[in-house]
């Protein structure tokens, strides 16, 4: 395969032709709402791409070490529990994108049931601790989009 | 013939059949509005022999390119009885066609106001008159607020108490992440927070449900006018400042912070709601129990995209929109943090 210009690359090329060349030929005020979307779809895609597959990693190696303590210190927080488990059986650890979507689903579900033990147990620092991993996950989608307005509004 | 010629044909039969005149009625201009994410909206002049006339019509847009679906009869409903209240300045509710027979699909046809929108009106505005529109929103909030419940009409259903509500919002964040395709866990912290931090209840009372200032006319009499009323529905009324919150970081700009205590102390004179019913760090509560209703539909419409059974841009679009509001949640709450000093 060949892996130069990356796809990010190419999906930039493509914007910038969009937005250079086809853009200030529209007048149909539709249309052009409707490229602009495409182009802010195009430009995430083209961030995502570049990215995903490594902040899906290190946000998983973060929540994983979060939620095995919460483990060990909330033996009755069944549901993280079991979520944790799930996790351990289902993960594959694979770098397809499919499957590590996947890993990345189960995990996810250990953070929701990190974060549901934390507000049930009150423990403030437990809840920093979640709100910590959910920041690292904000970031990272915040990198893709930078800062959000609605377009045609 | 197009498709826009079609229509245009279609929607002259429509105003014919409704003119004293219809020999003399013709369809003189035709516009489709752009901006709005959930109905096909077009604006369209007829002139007979009676003169000219502007419409809006509000349509059912083809299967998967809406990011909601809602439902046109009971907005009919709600348009009609409110307007016929007169408790609302709202423009004039004129005709429905309940399937699309007429019109190709489901639509509502209002009077064209001969006025501008509060978001295109202060953008154009300086900075320093933000605050005087900001009160001027909270005067339209608490009319909408204080509407007398027993004009609603029966559509709208009225929740059992203020606390059945409001549990039954929360749980609609939980549960909806839940059946979604795709984890989420800022819904689910959402949940959880909401939960601990809820504030002292107001009289249940109607919801707008998408009251911000794109939805807000100001007509030539300097009368403001609201309208999209699809999302109404009977709940706490603080949902509405919640969600014009979340409109004001997307659509600026933004006419509550930008004078907070000027905006609430309005709101509050005009409601008889006490300060620690209506403040900011409440609004941030309100902001999270509101968004659901647009928030939960984008997501579904972002499943179906993903199971393949649509390709519409609009939708795809939501993806990055999803993310924004991601951001707005977090900041909401770390707002109430930086207020009441972190309780959770």
């Amino acid at each position: 395969m060949i892996s130069k210009p990356t796809n990010q690359q190419l999906i930039e090329a493509v914007c910038a032709e969009l937005t250079g060349k086809v853009a200030p030929n529209i007048s149909d005020a539709g249309t052009k709402v409707v490229l602009e979307m495409a182009l802010s779809v195009l430009s995430c895609a083209a961030v995502r791409t570049a990215k995903e597959l490594a902040w899906m990693k290190e946000e998983t190696d973060a929540i994983e070490a979060v939620a095995r303590r919460f483990a060990e210190e909330m033996p009755e927080a069944g549901a993280l529990s079991s979520a944790l488990a799930a996790y351990d059986a289902g993960r594959t650890g694979s770098l397809y994108l499919d499957a590590a979507q996947a890993d990345y689903e189960l995990v996810s579900e250990v953070l929701s049931c990190a974060t549901d033990a934390a507000f049930a147990s009150g423990d403030t620092a437990r809840i920093g601790a979640v709100e910590e991993l959910l920041q690292q996950r904000m970031a990272n989608e915040n990198a893709v989009t930078g800062t959000f307005l609605a377009v045609g509004r | 013939m197009t498709d826009t010629a079609e229509h245009i044909s279609r929607l002259e039969a429509f105003f014919q059949r409704r003119s004293d005149d219809p020999d003399s009625l013709k369809v003189v201009d035709f516009e489709v509005i752009t901006g709005g994410y959930s109905r096909a909206m077009s604006k369209v002049f007829v002139e007979d022999s009676s003169g000219r006339r502007g419409y809006i019509i509000r349509a059912d847009p083809p299967p998967g390119q809406a990011i909601i679906d809602t439902d046109r009869a009971t907005e009919w409903s709600v348009l009609s009885t409110l307007y016929a209240s007169g408790q609302v300045p709202m423009p004039v509710p004129r005709w429905f066609d309940p399937t699309g027979e007429e019109l190709g699909s489901p639509a509502i046809v209002i009077d064209l106001v001969d006025g501008e929108a509060m978001i295109s009106l202060t953008r154009k505005v300086a900075d320093e008159d933000h605050p005087e529109w900001g009160r001027r929103l909270a005067e339209v909030m608490a009319t909408v607020h204080m509407t007398d419940m027993a004009v609603l009409p029966p559509e709208l259903e009225v929740p059992g108490s203020w606390d059945e509500y409001i549990d039954a919002r929360i749980q609609y964040w939980e549960d909806s992440e839940r059946a979604h395709i795709d984890r989420d866990p800022i819904m689910r912290y959402v949940a959880a927070w909401l939960r601990a931090n809820r504030p002292p209840p107001v009289p249940l009372g109607l919801v707008h449900g998408d009251l911000q200032i794109a939805n807000v006319l100001i007509d030539r009499d300097d009368t403001c006018l609201v309208i999209d009323w699809e999302l109404t529905h009977v709940g706490d009324p603080r949902e509405d400042i919640g969600w014009s919150l979340l409109a004001g970081v997307t659509q600026p700009p933004d006419l509550i912070r930008c004078d907070e205590e000027s905006f609430y102390a309005r709101y509050r004179e005009l409601t008889g709601f006490t300060e620690e019913q209506v403040n900011p760090a409440v609004m941030d509560f309100f902001l999270l129990l509101a968004s659901p209703t647009v928030y939960v539909s984008v997501i579904e419409q972002l499943a179906a995209l993903a199971r393949g059974e649509t390709t519409g841009i609009a939708v795809a679009y939501m993806s990055p929109a999803v993310i924004g509001m991601h951001d707005v949640f977090m900041r909401a709450i770390a707002h109430h943090k930086s207020i009441t000093g972190g309780a959770a």
